[in-house]
């Protein structure tokens, strides 16, 4: 592979949006899905010290759903893109 | 002494019934005598006679914030085909974005309202609780029983506390122990009351 082969190359990575967004997507969505895991680690966590019985399980469940909508994400990216 | 074939109620009968208590809002943020509210360490006769949270208008920059957010995509979208219209994503590598920025936002919104909703103060007919939520991973808990109470007084302070009525709670103890601090509480005057007709003290401002 010369330098000219080496330039294309280049040049056609960077032509191609999507696959850019997808390298950069993949990169934030890993975090950000351990942020998530936390989140819902700590809203159960909170629930055991301060629990009122009509709202808690909703707003678990909601965590529950943030978490799993970021892996729906993730495997989209990964699989879908 | 109860007489001969008089019936006589427990003492935790009596209390119950002489104040009702009533199912707790999910956004309440002053509530006498909540029914089905319960915490870490209850004891179990211990009842909870205040529940406090700050007022529902320290929540408004974020919830700005979020609404602000949430119309970021639409205006990208109008500038960018503007201003960069060689730039081209597909339909599916959009929708991924677009989903992935929502879940996001949700979950700003979702961290926002748990630091809320778990911030809360507690008065009960032996202590006083204050659990601080500071952020998703630091929390600290502190409680007064009321025997240690020395002081109540409350403050308000500044334009939009004494619009909305909302100001800050301090319950000392003497030196040894830790004092407790709720922020940001609504009606602070017949909270700071509520404490010192429990203690026995008159509240101070």
């Amino acid at each position: 592979m010369n330098a000219q082969d080496l330039i294309n190359l280049t040049i056609a990575f960077l032509s191609d949006f999507d696959f850019i967004v997808k390298i950069i997507l993949i990169i934030l969505l890993l975090p950000y899905l351990l942020f998530a895991l936390i989140l819902a680690q700590q809203i159960f966590s909170l629930g055991k010290s301060y629990n009122q019985i009509n709202f808690s399980p909703i707003i678990k469940t909601l965590s529950i759903l943030h978490v799993l909508a970021v892996i729906a994400v993730l495997l989209y990216v990964i699989l879908v893109l | 002494m109860p007489l001969k074939g008089e019936f006589t109620l427990p003492k935790n009968t009596q209390q119950a019934s002489a104040h009702e208590k009533k199912p707790v809002g999910m956004l309440s943020t002053f509530f006498e005598y909540p029914e089905g509210v319960s915490f870490l360490n209850q004891g179990e006769n211990e009842e909870i006679i205040l529940l406090l949270r700050r007022d529902f208008i320290t929540n408004v920059p974020w919830i700005l914030t979020a609404i602000g957010l949430a119309i970021v995509p639409p205006i990208t979208a109008v500038l960018s085909s503007l201003f960069f219209p060689f730039f081209t994503l597909s339909g599916q590598t959009l929708f991924a974005i677009l989903t992935f920025y929502y879940t996001v936002v949700f979950g700003f919104i979702l961290l926002e309202f748990s630091l809320w909703y778990f911030h809360v103060g507690l008065v009960t007919d032996a202590r006083v609780v204050d659990i601080d939520v500071i952020n998703i991973l630091a929390r600290d808990v502190s409680e007064v029983y009321l025997n240690d109470v020395k002081d109540v007084s409350y403050a308000q302070k500044g334009a939009l506390a004494t619009f909305f009525n909302f100001g800050g709670i301090f319950v000392q103890t003497n030196v040894t122990l830790q004092n407790v601090e709720f922020d940001s509480v609504p009606r602070p005057t017949e909270v700071a009351r509520i404490i010192s007709d429990l203690v026995g003290t008159k509240p101070r401002e």
